[in-house]
C-alpha cells in the first residue's frame, strides 16, 4: 500500500495541473451539493472530461457532495450520483448522513466520509464503516499517533490533511456566517469571519482590552511528518485548497510528490527537507503549522496578522502548448518583458529556468513586452510540457 | 410541549429548580462543553433532583479527538447512571458507544449542525435502540421541523430561550493573549468585529477550546401557543447566565399565560436583544447564486470552448476545448462574453498554433481567428443550434 496524494481540483485545468504535477487522485465539486459556492466547480461535462484525463495517468477522481443538504436537494441526488458512478467516479464525498444513504441506496460508487460529519475517533470512524463508507477523512484535530491507532483498529481506509487553509472550528460547527452574513457556511458560503480583526474586551479585567486576529489559523503544513503518516499508515494525504491558484497546486503537489517518493526509491537525488520547505514558502501563503498532527494545536496556531506573506514567487501563467514546430505558447498573467528571467516548473525535478530573449505574439509577431491575460510564444524547449506552470522572482506590485 | 433547562453549576441548580422545568440537564466540566459541575457536584443535583420527581439529563455534549475520547470514556464509566435518566451526546463516536456499550441507557442525540434533512434524521434514528430524543438544529424553520416530528419516532426538542452558540473550536484562543497562561480556568472576553457591523460577541475559553456566541439570543417566546400545541414535544431554555436565570419568573409566566404586552414589556427590559433565528424562514443559500459569474460558466451542450485572448483589430486566440464533429469557418456560432452579451457571428479565417491557415478544426487546442469586436477575454464559444 502507498500513501495517496490528494490535489484540490478547483477547475478543469487545475485538474490537470495536479495530475501532471503527481496528483495519485483529485477532488472536485459539481455545480451543486459541494462546499465551495464561488469555485469554478464542474459541470457534467467537464467531470467527465477530467476523469478520462485522470484515469489515462492512473489517478483517481473523487467528486465532493459535502453540503448539508436540505430535503428538496436530496430528492435531485439520485440522478446525480448515477451518472456520477457511470462516468467512472472513483468516489464521493459526504458530509451529511441523509447523503450518505442517499447515495447508498442509488447506486454503488464508494463513499468516503469528510472531516464535516466530525471524524474524530475510533467510534465514529466504526459507526461510519459498519454503514458501509470505504474511507474517513480524519478531522484536522487528530494527531498521526491518533490516526494510526484508529488505521489499526478501524480496518478502513483513512485519510489526513496535510497542507493548506485551517478552519479555526471544528469543521462544520462554525455558523457565524449563517447567522451574521445569512450565508450557510456548511453550504459553501463560509464569510470567512474567522479571519476578521476583532477587539477583545476581556471579563473582570483578566486581560486589557486588545485588537486582534484571534480566530485566524496559521496555515497547515505537514511535509516534514511524510514518514509519519507513512509509518502510521494512513491512506491518503490531502491538499487543501480548490480556490487557490494553480501556482499553489502545481508547487505544493510537487513538492508533497518528491516527499513521498523519497520514502520509497532511491532514484535519483530527493530533495531536501530544507529545499522543499523553501518551495512551500514560495508563493503567498500564511505562516505554517504542524496544527494538531503532532499533538493538540497550540496558541502557536494562531494567525494574529490580516495578510498572508509574500512568497518570494509570483505566477506568470501556464504553457497551453508545446510543439517542436510552434514552440511554447504560454497564457501569461502577468506581464513580461524582454530580458526577463521566469522559472519553468517542470513535472519532476529540477525547474528550467530561462531568460526571455525572444517574444513572439501568438500571431507569430516579434514583441518586446506582452501584458497580462495575451498569449505569448516562446522558443521551443525540449523538457517543457503543456500544463507546466511558469514563475518568476519577485512580487506583484 | 414540555420544557427543559441546562444546569451547569450549583449557583443556577437552586435558581432553577422550580416547577417550570420538567428535565434538567446536568453540565459537568468533565463532560460538557461548558458545564463547570465536577461530577460529585453533578451526581449530588441529580440526587436532589431525582427526588424533586424531575428527569435528569447527563450532558456529554464535547466532540472528542481519540486521546479525549478514551479519557472520557472513563470518566463516563465511573458515573452512577441511574441517577440520570438518559445521557446527552453530540459527538456520533459517543453516541455509537453508547448504542454499542450501553444499549439500555436512554439516548438523546444533539443534531445541531447541519442535518437538515429527514433523510438524514431518520438515518440517526435508526441507529440506536434507546433514542429517546432527537435535539434539532436551530437553523431549522418551525414548518419542516413539524412536517419532520410527523415522520420520526422519537420526541424533537428545539431551543426556545438562550444564547445562541456560533464556533465550537477545541483550540485555546483567549490564552494566547493572557502573559502568563490560565491553565483550565475559564476566560471571558467580548468580541467586537473590527471588519463589520457586527459586536458584542461573547467568547468563552475553558479546558476544552474556546466557544462563541450571537450578540443576540433567541426568542421563540411569541410563538410559545403556535409551539404548545404542535407535535415538538420538547423546548429548552437555556438559562446559565444570571441575567437569564432572573428572567425565569417572567419566561414561566409568559409559558403558561402569553400576553403580547407582558412580552413586549419583558423584551425592552431584557438586556440583550431577543431574534426569532431561523424559526421562520431559513434563506442563507439565497445569496450563492451571486458568488459565482454564471455567464462564465461553461454549459455543456453545443460548447466549443473560451476566448484566451483578445488583441484588438488582429485576431481572436481561442482555446478550442471540445470538438466532437469538425467546426468549419462560416458556421455559425454564439459568443457569449462574461458581461452577458452574446453575439451570433461565424468564423472567416482561422490559424493552427503552427500558423498554417486551415477551413476546418478536428480537435481541441489553441486557434488564430480573425478578430471580431466586442468580445473579451474568457467569452465561451457554442456552436449555435438555430434555437
Amino acid at each position: 500500500m502507498s500513501l495517496e496524494l490528494l490535489a484540490p481540483a478547483g477547475d478543469l485545468e487545475k485538474l490537470k495541473v495536479g495530475v501532471m504535477y503527481g496528483a495519485d487522485a483529485v477532488y472536485l465539486g459539481g455545480e451543486n451539493f459541494g462546499l465551495r459556492a464561488r469555485a469554478g466547480n464542474f459541470t457534467l461535462e467537464e467531470i467527465k472530461e477530467g476523469v478520462e484525463f485522470a484515469h489515462l495517468r492512473n489517478a483517481k477522481v473523487y467528486v465532493v457532495l459535502n453540503s448539508f443538504l436540505f430535503d428538496n436537494e436530496i430528492q435531485k441526488l439520485p440522478e446525480f450520483v448515477t451518472y456520477l458512478e457511470q462516468m467512472g467516479v472513483d468516489a464521493v464525498i459526504v458530509s451529511d448522513m441523509g447523503v450518505f444513504q442517499t447515495v447508498k441506496s442509488s447506486c454503488n460508487i464508494d463513499i468516503h466520509v469528510s472531516t464535516q460529519a466530525s471524524c474524530l475517533n475510533e467510534s465514529t470512524v466504526s459507526l461510519w464503516k459498519s454503514l458501509g463508507a470505504k474511507r474517513v477523512i480524519l478531522g484536522r484535530e487528530v494527531s498521526i499517533t491518533e490516526a494510526k491507532k484508529i488505521r489499526q483498529n478501524c480496518g478502513i481506509e483513512v485519510e489526513m490533511f496535510s497542507h493548506g487553509s485551517l478552519c479555526m472550528a471544528y469543521s462544520g460547527h462554525c455558523v457565524i456566517s449563517n447567522y451574521t452574513g445569512g450565508r450557510d457556511s456548511n453550504r459553501g458560503g463560509c464569510a470567512h469571519s474567522c479571519r476578521f480583526e476583532y477587539s477583545l474586551d476581556f471579563k473582570n479585567n483578566q486581560k486589557q482590552s486588545k485588537k486582534s486576529f484571534f480566530m485566524s489559523s496559521k496555515d497547515l503544513n505537514g511535509i516534514e511528518l511524510v514518514d509519519q503518516f507513512e509509518d502510521a499508515s494512513i491512506d491518503s494525504l490531502k491538499i487543501e485548497g480548490r480556490m487557490k491558484t494553480a501556482l499553489y497546486l502545481a508547487t505544493v503537489v510537487k513538492s508533497y510528490r518528491a516527499a513521498i517518493d523519497s520514502l520509497k526509491t532511491a532514484e535519483g537525488p530527493a530533495p531536501s527537507p530544507q529545499e522543499l520547505d523553501h518551495e512551500l514558502r514560495s508563493f503567498s501563503h500564511r505562516d505554517y503549522t504542524a496544527g494538531g498532527l503532532s499533538g493538540e494545536f497550540g496558541s502557536e496556531s494562531v494567525y494574529d496578522r490580516e495578510h498572508g506573506l509574500c512568497g518570494d514567487y509570483m505566477i506568470i501563467g501556464s504553457i497551453k502548448n508545446a510543439s517542436a514546430q510552434s514552440g511554447l505558447v504560454l497564457e501569461v498573467r502577468n506581464g513580461l518583458k524582454l530580458g526577463d528571467k521566469i522559472e519553468i516548473m517542470t513535472f519532476k525535478g529540477k525547474n528550467i529556468e530561462i531568460e526571455l530573449d525572444q517574444m513572439f505574439d501568438f500571431a507569430d509577431v516579434p514583441i518586446e513586452s506582452i501584458n497580462p491575460n495575451q498569449l505569448l510564444k516562446i522558443p521551443y524547449i525540449e523538457e517543457v510540457n503543456t500544463h507546466n506552470i511558469v514563475r518568476k522572482m519577485g512580487r506583484l506590485s | 410541549m414540555r420544557y427543559n433547562c441546562p444546569i451547569s453549576s450549583l449557583q443556577n441548580e437552586t435558581e432553577l429548580s422550580g416547577d417550570f422545568f420538567d428535565e434538567f440537564l446536568l453540565e459537568s466540566s468533565d463532560l460538557s462543553r461548558v458545564g463547570s459541575l465536577c461530577v460529585e457536584e453533578m451526581c449530588g443535583v441529580a440526587r436532589g433532583l431525582n427526588q424533586l420527581g424531575k428527569r435528569v439529563v447527563l450532558v456529554w455534549d464535547l466532540l472528542m479527538t481519540q486521546s479525549v475520547f478514551e479519557k472520557k470514556q472513563l470518566i463516563f464509566e465511573a458515573i452512577d447512571l441511574t441517577l440520570f435518566d438518559a445521557v446527552r451526546v453530540s459527538d456520533p463516536g459517543a453516541y455509537h458507544y453508547l448504542n454499542t456499550k450501553f444499549p439500555n441507557t436512554a439516548v438523546q442525540l444533539v443534531l445541531d449542525n447541519g442535518n437538515h434533512n429527514l433523510a438524514g434524521i431518520l438515518g440517526w434514528e435508526k441507529l440506536s435502540g434507546n433514542l429517546e430524543r432527537l435535539v434539532l438544529s436551530s437553523q431549522l424553520p418551525f414548518n419542516i421541523i413539524t412536517q419532520y416530528c410527523i415522520n420520526l419516532s422519537t420526541d424533537v426538542e428545539i431551543q426556545i430561550f438562550g444564547k445562541i452558540p456560533l464556533f465550537y473550536s477545541p483550540r485555546k484562543l483567549l490564552n494566547s493573549h493572557l502573559e502568563q497562561a490560565s491553565g483550565s480556568a475559564l476566560l471571558e472576553a467580548v468580541g467586537t468585529s473590527e471588519e463589520s457591523p457586527h459586536k458584542g460577541f461573547t467568547i468563552l475559553e475553558n479546558e476544552h477550546g474556546t466557544f462563541m456566541y450571537h450578540p443576540k439570543e433567541l426568542s421563540l417566546m411569541d410563538r410559545i401557543e403556535k409551539l404548545n400545541v404542535s407535535k415538538i414535544k420538547w423546548g429548552r431554555f437555556d438559562l446559565r447566565h444570571p441575567h437569564q436565570v432572573s428572567s425565569v419568573g417572567v419566561l414561566e409566566e409568559l409559558v403558561s399565560n402569553f400576553s403580547a404586552s407582558a412580552y413586549r414589556e419583558f423584551r425592552e427590559s431584557y438586556s440583550h436583544q431577543l431574534i426569532r433565528g431561523f424559526f421562520e424562514v431559513n434563506k442563507t443559500d439565497a445569496q450563492f447564486k451571486n458568488l459565482v459569474n454564471r455567464k462564465v460558466q461553461r454549459k455543456d451542450e453545443n460548447y466549443l470552448g473560451e476566448i484566451a485572448e483578445v488583441k484588438k483589430e488582429r485576431y481572436l486566440g481561442i482555446d478550442i476545448k471540445k470538438c466532437e464533429g469538425t467546426l468549419r469557418l462560416g458556421q455559425k456560432v454564439l459568443i457569449k462574453t462574461p458581461d452577458g452579451k452574446e453575439l451570433l457571428t461565424s468564423f472567416k479565417k482561422c490559424f493552427d498554433v503552427d500558423g498554417v491557415e486551415i477551413q476546418t478544426i478536428t480537435k481541441p487546442g489553441l486557434y488564430r481567428f480573425n478578430f471580431i469586436p466586442k468580445t473579451s477575454k474568457k467569452s465561451q464559444i457554442y456552436l449555435y443550434s438555430g434555437e
